[in-house]
């Protein structure tokens, strides 16, 4: 069994599971990362984790240019404080689920694949809802099925799907990271705009002044989806207006 | 066998590692989970019976559907030993999660002492002022407890609140309002009988006395 772990941990991705559709083109993607590799495949290396971390970020935002994670998008953006507390939940989760599904790709077999995805991601979503019973029980509170809704996150699935069961760790970590706190990001800014307009506050603090009549629907299921088209289409529309600047 | 163990290697030692992850991480943290608990608990119960001195728990027997089932009610006492009230859990389904309660008798089973949300998970904004409002959790502190309690929909100033029996919605939250009177009138069904037989009180069909209700400190 030893014998097989170590094998798990030496074998170059390559072997296991080829180079990823989604892989930056100027990263070099499908460069091996063995421990014998000279100093251009680490800087090689790390230049790919680096714009992993980056194209998931921004670029390829999961909520706004991917969609993914839509639930909790809308469930808890009403005030920024639960927000941020589940993006960093998130983060949590797709960077040890990312890493340790790095870890075993190689011994992933397809009809188990789905299977370890699910088991490696529950356990980490169970620790996180732990956390926060145990250290910030008004928040898990506040999150309530959210925390443990995690689990079936098509955000952190995809991931372990198209970069965690075909990169090395180094990726896969970078890769984790980039795409929950670009979920993160996504989601305080809606929380933002929700709390602002819902209660004339930020964080729980009081920005606007009094006269500010507080726009309860952002507080609803209404003011969520209100607040996401909006954003989207903005998003949009500076996407297309980027291509169009590239392409003339 | 040999084939059974060759596909599913990963799965059974993973889950095996994993399990042991889980049972270590529980067992670090549950010491301080139930001690969150417990403080909500004492938290919830102070507020209700805010005179108590002491705080005395029992377990009482109370009949649901023809079986018996145990209840715990937590007992205020004053300086000298003597109740100052009764509080007792409650739950039941909200608008979009469960409720959890805790409800205050008087002394006398007569009044009301107040309520407190223990856990719930309404809209915000609307719902979850069942928490926070101070002017729809006052309207429980006083009200009699012999009959059921109603939601109504108000302020209606052509119909000011006469009928102490009545509870205002909060307004947008009358789904929740009303869940949370349908949880406390259906507890406060059962934990009277039970506290009636625990404390000795007399069976009362009248409304409330006076008397009763200024012993209950309203």
């Amino acid at each position: 069994m030893i014998g097989l772990f170590s094998r798990l941990l030496t074998r170059s991705p390559g072997e296991g599971g080829g180079a990823t559709a989604d892989a930056p083109a100027a990263a070099g993607s499908s460069a091996p990362d063995g421990a014998s590799a000279g100093v251009p495949v680490a800087a090689r290396r790390q230049s790919e984790a680096l714009s992993y971390f980056i194209k998931d970020l921004w670029e390829e935002n999961p909520v706004f240019r991917g969609l993914l994670g839509m639930c909790p998008t809308l469930a808890v953006t009403a005030a920024v404080k639960p927000a941020l507390t589940m993006g960093l939940a998130a983060t949590f989760v797709i960077v040890c689920s990312n890493a340790l599904v790095s870890l075993m790709r190689n011994a992933l077999t397809p009809h188990l694949r789905i299977l370890m995805f699910t088991l490696t991601i529950s356990v980490f979503v169970t620790i996180a809802d732990l956390f926060l019973k145990a250290f910030m029980p008004e928040m898990s509170e506040v999150l309530g099925p959210y925390v443990p809704l995690i689990i079936v996150n098509c955000m952190i699935i995809a991931r372990a799907e198209s970069c965690a069961s075909k990169k090395g760790v180094v990726i896969s970590i970078f890769d984790g990271l980039g795409t929950g706190f670009g979920f993160t990001l996504a989601i305080i800014m809606l929380a933002t705009i929700r709390e602002l307009l819902a209660d004339g506050a930020w964080f729980g603090f009081r920005i606007l002044p009094d006269w500010w009549v507080p726009w309860t629907v952002m507080k609803l299921p209404a003011g969520a989806f209100l607040t996401l088209g909006f954003m989207l289409a903005v998003i949009i529309h500076l996407h297309a207006r980027k291509q169009a600047k590239q392409a003339a | 066998m040999r084939e059974f163990f060759k596909r599913s290697w990963l799965v059974l030692v993973c889950a095996f590692a994993f399990g042991l992850l889980l049972a270590v991480t529980y067992a670090s943290w549950q010491p301080r989970i139930e001690r969150n608990r417990i403080l909500r608990l004492q938290r919830g119960i102070r507020s209700i019976l805010t005179d108590a001195d002491s705080i005395a728990t029992d377990t009482l027997t109370i009949e649901r559907g023809g079986a018996e089932m145990p209840a715990v009610v937590y007992t205020g006492l004053d300086e000298q030993n003597q109740p100052v009230g009764y509080v007792f859990a409650a739950k039941g389904t909200g608008f979009q999660d469960r409720i959890e309660l805790l409800v205050g008798l008087g002394p006398q089973l007569a009044r009301y002492r107040g309520i407190a949300v223990l856990f719930a998970a309404e809209t915000p904004g609307f719902g979850d002022a069942i928490r926070d409002s101070v002017i729809f959790k006052c309207q429980f502190i006083g009200t009699p407890a012999d009959s059921p309690l109603n939601v109504v929909k108000g302020p209606d100033k052509d119909r000011p609140k006469t009928d102490d029996y009545e509870i205002v919605s909060i307004t947008g939250a009358t789904i929740t309002s009303e869940a949370v009177t349908r949880i406390v009138n259906r507890r406060n069904q059962e934990m009277r009988e039970a506290l009636r037989e625990h404390t000795g009180q007399p069976r009362s069909t009248e409304q409330p006395s006076r008397q009763a209700a200024e012993g209950e400190g309203t």
